[in-house]
């Protein structure tokens, strides 16, 4: 028999086989813990790198705002060089000009510190900011004029340059060094300039067709401007490049039903509009109690600061804010009004409400002319502690007595003779305010007619108020001007001869350019209209709304020609019904501009030589030329720069060996847009606001 | 000298039996200690992942929190101290999930809570732009709250816009690093004469502190013995030093004598602060 064959395995090869599984099976678990590991690694590191990132944003945010705060600590002194953030990196003269546009950092900068490299060149690991993304804000105007959606922005914009940072700070490098942690880029834009659509903007009643849609709230209420919520949006034009002094009329402009969706949404709660977002119908302006009431009474409180929503609810809404510029592009989207008019939008305003010039630290408000609404007063106490005046009936005598007022200052008893000359407050009497405003000059019977004259526009009757004082001896008289002539049983001086026509308001005053209605020594209008107007200073010193800080003020520095079209439109040319055409709002609008491209306003009181500029566009009457005091006087300011800051920011390094700044390898990145607002007076930041940026 | 190669003596199989069983004592010695580590790495990094998600998911709710003054935040302060698990609720410009009627807005209301299954779960409630629906919501301002239009937000009841997103936390407590570098319970600076949140102007950062167990050692424990250790776990207290809590909670974790040891090992803490956008 044949033996079974043995089993020819080496008895040896086993122990090899067990040995090598168990090689495999720890290869196995080892490197499954390190691909683990590994992970989580990366992961920890992804962390550090975007942590590093948003530190130095942050960091370079504070830089870049220190060299706005270092910049008003040079320049104390205001002047019309200075009173604007300087600029560089612009487009040069006869290029496109971009009117929200700062600053950026450039090579060569006055900082110093801004690399030659290009936010727009690769990185070693091939990183780059897109001139697209630049403008994902659209605050830039877009190159084209096709696509709707593209924000391009126009070819005289160019990308920021990259500062570098070591631990030691920012630097200027001319070759890689190790010690490099990051870099950053940024744009500045002057978001003051554009119109806070948190407040801009009033609602349109539709018609057919939708270009005729009129008003939703009296033509009166939108003329007398006073807020910018009076503002007519439907002035701004949709054309993807800006408007320039030599641009002929735009042939579309932003849409009613547009507008209606940003202020129904916007105010949906105060004033109620019938339908929902993207649909709202408003009532007809002359609908007692209706939408436009209601708009109304909001935004004519004095006291609203506009910083806050309106605590109104309905049906458990409540009104709405933009919270940053990220959801007004949002909300544009889901509108769908066209993306070249966000040029001219912004979210963020803030202003001190005070004066640039003079004494006071709060403007004095015009509402206290309302103690005149009612003759004889019923605040008596309130008269002498604001104008100085003590009310004195009329007497059928003998001796007969007309109806006056007497000047005893505001805690006197007796006539007085002449105005003190004392430092004027917030809470001066008139005279005295003007007495501290208008020229050293300017006599007390001046300064009582022009006072006079400004009771005569409040008061609701139309008889000629006239002002006594002097001391115990013989009053003298200053004169007001009203519809009708002076009734005096003893006309001692003689009234001057009355203007050929006069305007009288009889209402209470809506903006400080109605000022301008007053007449001096009851024959000569204020001047509101030159250059050297001694009476433009007390543009600055009243105010229509009484909030200590308060949105919706616009830089009157601006050089946007289709913010200014949208605050002249529909102004009051002539009262009562008389209002500014959309084309002559712009045609005014491109003069005022170039204005104020020769020379900067510092306060208010350039409104005068603004209005001067514009020409006669409105008519050429002093009331017409004056619709332009009358709609930017309240509405613009100087003495803020509310800015918008876009900065990105890149942790990373340069590997060994890198000899080109170029070779930056960029490990994380972060983008702000901080909204912040800097008194240019002070340099007290007023607000900030940050704004991440995620795309 | 052995010469037969047919058998072993006795001796030698006594003595390779006791080499054997040492090799295999050894060796299974070796084996236990080595999958207790391994099993507690596991565990470590469990929650550790888990606990990660969570983290980094507050730090984008956190990084664009909606600050302003006239608007409601379902936070802790002196009049909701929070006994217990810490609940907040706040509008942050983040996606959520949005009502299928869309107009979706860029901001969501975000909610942070223990459930009753004692595990952190995340509200993402995206809103719709206002006024165009009767019954989805926008954002509210004041006088309207949070508490009054969502409910759910800041009680316990049940909305489907809840998500788990950290399964093992189950203590959740957060306090305020105010800007003058002070942690409190209370978003203001009394010091600065200021009594109400007012847009969180005075919080710098807030701060979270999660105790957290991973998934298998919550098995070994029921949701009662969990909410028991929770509940024994100190409250954040302004006298506290860094540290001071994770100590207190340490020391609860010690106490707790009837949960299984497997599942304490497991109980991890972490701690971080999320700035607050300025």
């Amino acid at each position: 028999m044949k033996p079974f064959p043995s089993l020819s395995l080496p008895r040896k090869g086993a122990a090899l086989v067990i040995v090598l599984a168990f090689i495999v099976l720890l290869t196995g678990l080892v490197i499954t813990y390190f691909m683990r590991t590994g992970t989580d690694r990366q992961l920890a590191k992804s962390s550090f790198d975007d942590t590093a990132a948003e530190l130095l944003a942050r960091s370079s945010l504070d830089i870049i705002i220190s060299d706005f705060k270092q910049e008003i600590a040079d320049a104390p002194s205001v002047t019309a060089a200075n009173v604007k953030p300087r600029t560089y990196g612009t487009p040069s003269p006869g290029l496109n000009p971009i009117p929200n546009l700062i600053r950026r950092s450039l090579s060569g900068d006055p900082t110093g510190r801004t690399s030659g490299v290009n936010s727009t060149a690769d990185s070693a690991n091939g990183r780059s900011i897109s001139l697209a993304r630049w403008n994902s804000h659209y605050l830039i105007p877009r190159a084209s004029t096709s696509s709707t959606v593209d924000s391009t922005p126009v070819s005289s914009f160019t990308a920021p340059d990259w500062v570098f940072i070591t631990p030691d700070g920012p630097q200027l490098l001319a070759s890689p060094v190790s010690t490099v942690v990051g870099r950053y880029a940024f744009a500045a834009f002057d978001e003051g300039a554009l119109l806070d659509i948190n407040v801009a903007g009033f609602p349109f009643f539709p018609t057919t067709p939708a270009s005729a849609a009129t008003p939703g709230i009296p033509s009166t209420d939108v003329g007398r401007k006073g807020s910018v919520a009076f503002a007519d949006l439907t002035g701004l034009p949709t054309s993807p490049t800006v408007v320039t002094a030599s641009t002929s009329t735009p042939g579309s402009w932003h849409s009613a039903s547009a507008t209606n969706d940003i202020v129904g949404w916007r105010n949906y709660a105060s004033v109620h509009p019938a339908g929902s977002f993207t649909s709202f119908t408003f009532d007809p302006a002359a609908t007692a109690g209706g939408t436009g009431t209601r708009f109304l009474n909001l935004f004519l409180d004095p006291t609203r600061t506009f910083l806050l929503v309106s605590t109104t609810t309905t049906s458990g809404r409540t009104d709405q804010a933009l919270i940053n510029r990220g959801e007004l592009l949002k909300l544009r989207s889901a509108s769908g009004f066209s993306q070249s008019v966000l040029q001219y939008l912004g979210t963020f305003s803030r202003e001190k409400n005070r004066p640039t010039s003079g004494t006071l630290t709060a403007r004095w408000p015009l509402s206290r002319f309302d103690l005149f609404a009612t003759t004889p007063p019923t605040n008596a106490a309130g008269i002498q502690t604001y104008f100085g005046l003590r009310y004195v009936a009329a007497v059928s005598g003998p001796p007969a007595v007309g109806e006056h007022w007497e000047y005893i200052g505001a805690s006197g008893s007796a006539r007085l003779s002449a105005i003190p000359s004392t430092a004027a407050t917030a809470d001066s009497d008139l005279p005295l305010l003007l007495r501290s405003t208008l020229p050293g000059s300017t006599s007390t019977g001046e300064i009582l007619s022009i006072v006079a004259s400004l009771i005569d526009q409040r008061d609701s009757n139309s008889e000629t108020t006239w002002i006594e004082f002097g001391g115990a001896g013989p009053a003298q008289k200053a004169y007001g001007v009203d519809n009708n002539p002076v009734v005096d049983p003893s006309p001692s001086p003689s009234p001057p001869p009355r203007p050929a026509s006069v305007v009288v308001l009889n209402r209470a005053f809506r903006n400080v350019g109605e000022l301008g209605y007053a007449y001096r020594n009851a024959a000569t209008p204020l001047d509101f209209l030159t250059t050297a107007s001694t009476d433009a200073p007390l543009l600055d010193q009243f105010t229509f709304n009484t909030a200590s800080i308060r949105a919706g003020t616009i830089s009157l520095n601006t050089g946007n020609i289709a913010v200014i079209t949208a605050l002249l439109t529909g102004a009051t040319t002539t009262e009562p019904a008389t209002i500014a055409s959309r084309t002559n709002a712009y045609h005014s609008a491109q003069s005022i501009v170039t204005e104020i491209n020769r020379l900067n306003a510092i306060g208010r009181a350039d409104v005068t030589r603004l209005a001067g500029a514009a020409g006669t566009f409105f008519g050429a009457s002093d009331e017409a030329r004056k619709a332009v005091v009358r709609s930017l006087a309240e509405l613009a300011q100087t003495r803020t720069w509310n800015l918008l800051i876009d900065v990105v920011a890149q942790s990373g390094r340069y590997p060994p060996g890198a000899t080109n700044l170029n070779q930056f390898v960029v490990q994380g990145e972060k983008r702000y847009w901080l909204h912040v607002a800097i008194d240019r007076f002070t340099g007290e930041v007023i607000d900030q606001q940050l704004e991440a940026v995620y795309e | 000298m052995r010469t037969n190669d047919d058998g072993f003596t006795l001796a030698e199989l006594l003595v390779a039996v006791s080499v054997l069983v040492l090799i295999v004592l050894f060796v299974s010695q070796l084996l236990n200690q080595t999958t207790t580590m391994t099993t507690l790495g596991h565990k470590r990094m469990d929650a550790d992942a888990g606990s990660r998600q969570l983290l980094d998911r507050m730090i984008v709710d956190f990084a664009q929190i909606v600050k302003r003054t006239d608007i409601d935040y379902y936070v802790k302060s002196p009049a909701n101290t929070e006994a217990g698990n810490d609940q907040i609720a706040f509008y942050s410009m983040v996606p959520g999930y949005y009502p299928s009627a869309g107009s979706q807005s860029p901001i969501s209301l975000v909610a942070y809570r223990i459930n009753t299954q004692n595990k952190l779960e995340r509200m993402s409630k995206g809103l719709v732009w206002s006024a165009v629906s009767a019954t989805d919501a926008p954002i509210v301002f004041l006088p309207l709250t949070i508490a009054s239009t969502w409910p759910a937000a800041t009680t316990a009841a049940a909305d489907a816009d809840y998500e788990s997103l950290g399964p093992q936390a189950f203590r959740f407590e957060y306090a305020y690093l105010l800007s003058d570098g002070t942690f409190s319970d209370t978003p203001w600076q009394t010091s600065a004469g200021h009594s109400s949140i007012d847009g969180m102007r005075d919080v710098v950062a807030i701060q979270v502190s999660i105790a957290a167990m991973d998934s298998k050692s919550r098995t070994l424990v029921s949701d009662a013995q969990i909410a028991s250790l929770a509940g024994s776990m100190a409250d954040f207290a302004p006298s506290m030093n860094p540290g001071d809590l994770f100590t207190q909670w340490q020391s609860a974790v010690d106490a707790a004598t009837g949960l299984p040891r497997p599942a304490v090992q497991g109980i991890r803490f972490y701690e971080r602060q999320f700035r607050v956008s300025k």
